[in-house]
């Protein structure tokens, strides 16, 4: 079967279950089987839709949410990339924060958030935090792991090769460890991306969290219905970007590991 | 009488508390331009000994000495050992990183890649390549760095048929043509028998026989003097296979194995 013909088939696989929902859901409303108010007509929340595009409203609320996913995402990278390596390096090190680590990892970050408004405050700081505590351990944890796991006998190998240490570094355990690490971090970015709806909804003033939220005590459902889609295909695009990402520039670790 | 020299290598491991000797006073002469086959049953140092040629391990006592030769050894693996995120050609470069001139590191790989018939896969990554073309390419990596003495350990073990014997036919080639020593591990005493110019048996991290392969290359693997050398290795693996409390049950089934592959071998047809 040539290429085309098993994307396509992938593509209609994928395809059938929210197509079926969909049918389901135009049923509803055909036959007016549900409350327009709880489940609105196709026709509102696309007009909806149109209105906050045209207004400029949902583009804002994307932004907002967009940048505080993306400089919290990036923060964590900067900590835990290297934090993981220097782990791996120092055995007591850690030895020694491991079991904190281990005890912050199963905290949900979302019960923190009142810990953080009364730290931070209801500003950017408290959110960011947020986003940096739910997508730290993956990328850490995944990092330290995929270090670990990199076959000893490629490193016996960089021996009989007289590598140095810098030079292994370089050519065997970053690249060895980098299909674990890339699913790490996509991971975090999910992650991320759903504690910050949920940080946006306690405590904000933009962002598409706080639009759910905002339209649901207008009694607006469909707005609320824009703000859940939009999240949701947001989500996806940079899920399949991300992937696609990986496919190009990294065959082999998607071919091992993803 | 130039070569490689080992005298009175010892070497010992704590395993699960108790001691292993895997070199236990080995004396071992590699005049230089030898092929020397090793076999022996598990556990007897074959491994511990290439380890310690190329300085993996170091050994508690002894001494190596390389005479007219300087020193320069690779190493094949059973497994490739291949770096996924590179490509044949960056695998084999990281063997020249000593190599400073680009243009003559490019020659060195474009050469072996071209003598290892790699040509068409030079910039494949690992993951596209057959057993037996991952193996080639660990090969690659080793003749890269120009090695005066050559160690395989088991490098074709993991291969089928087909492979193993095409790159046993590579290799002697490699071997003529390019008038290197080689030290090749193997459990195969067919393939010991078939490549080295010497059989050596190990047993307890010792030579325990030394045994000449007087036969011209190309050889028949159905002639009767290959299965006479054949015969008289099995029978000294055998010999030194003596059984003991903890694996003789162990031992008894591999001694059945070998007499069993020794009648198959003598029997016509």
């Amino acid at each position: 079967m040539g290429t085309m013909k098993i994307l396509k088939a992938r593509v209609l696989k994928q395809s059938a279950f929210p197509l079926l929902l969909l049918f389901i859901y135009l049923m509803v409303c055909r036959y007016n089987l549900a409350n327009p108010y709880l489940i609105p007509r196709p026709g509102q929340i696309g007009n909806t839709f149109i209105t906050l595009v045209a207004k400029g409203i949902l583009q804002q609320h994307i932004f907002m949410s967009l940048r505080r996913v993306f400089i919290g995402f990036f923060i964590t990278l900067g900590a835990a990339l290297p934090l993981a390596v220097l782990f791996y390096f120092s055995h007591r090190l850690s030895q020694f924060f491991l079991g904190t680590l281990h005890f912050l990892r199963c905290t949900p970050p979302l019960s923190l958030v009142p810990l953080l408004i009364l730290w931070f405050g209801i500003g950017e700081a408290s959110k960011l935090a947020v986003i940096i505590l739910a997508s730290f351990f993956p990328v850490f944890l995944n990092t330290l792991s995929g270090l670990e796991q990199v076959d000893s006998q490629l490193l016996e190998m960089g021996d009989t090769l007289e590598l140095n240490k810098r030079e292994k570094i370089v050519h065997i355990l970053i690249p060895e460890a980098l299909p674990t690490v890339l699913t790490g971090m996509r991971l975090a970015f999910g992650y991320s991306w759903r504690a910050l709806i949920g940080a946006e909804m306690i405590a904000a003033a933009s962002g598409l969290g706080y639009m759910i939220l905002d339209a649901q005590e207008m009694a607006r459902t469909d707005k609320v219905f824009v703000g859940i889609l939009t999240i949701g295909f947001l989500g996806l695009v940079f899920d399949m970007v991300t992937m696609r990402i990986i496919e190009k520039r990294f065959p082999w670790a998607v071919k091992e590991k993803i | 009488m130039n070569g490689c020299f080992l005298k009175n290598m010892t070497k010992t491991f704590v395993v699960d508390g108790s001691i292993v000797r895997a070199l236990n006073g080995l004396d071992l002469n590699v005049p230089k331009g030898a092929f020397i086959s090793i076999v022996g049953y598990s556990g007897c140092g074959k491994s511990t000994l290439l380890k310690t040629i190329i300085g993996l391990i170091t050994p508690d006592s002894g001494s190596l000495d390389f005479v007219g030769m300087d020193g320069r050894t690779g190493i094949v693996f059973q497994e490739p050992r291949l770096i996924a995120s590179k490509s044949v050609k960056k695998n084999l470069a990281l063997a020249l990183k000593h190599q400073k001139d680009p243009a003559i590191k490019g020659k060195t790989i474009d050469e072996v890649i071209a003598m290892l018939g790699l040509t068409a896969f030079s910039n494949a990554l690992p993951w596209q390549l057959s057993g037996g073309m991952a193996q080639r390419v660990a090969l690659g990596r080793a003749l890269c760095r120009q090695p005066e003495l050559l160690l395989m350990d088991e490098p074709f073990g993991a291969l089928d048929a087909l492979n193993r014997t095409r790159l046993q036919d590579e290799l002697i080639d490699i071997y003529l043509n390019k008038a290197i020593t080689i030290l090749f591990v193997t459990h195969d005493v067919c393939e010991a028998v078939f490549l080295g110019n010497r059989v050596i048996v190990m047993a307890d991290g010792q030579v325990s026989r030394d045994i000449p392969v007087p036969l011209s290359y190309p050889r028949d693997k159905t002639s009767r003097g290959f299965i006479s050398i054949q015969n008289e290795v099995l029978e000294a693996i055998v010999e030194e296979d003596k059984p003991h409390d903890q694996c003789g049950q162990i031992i008894g089934t591999r001694r059945k194995l070998c007499q069993k592959q020794r009648l198959r071998e003598v029997t016509p047809g």
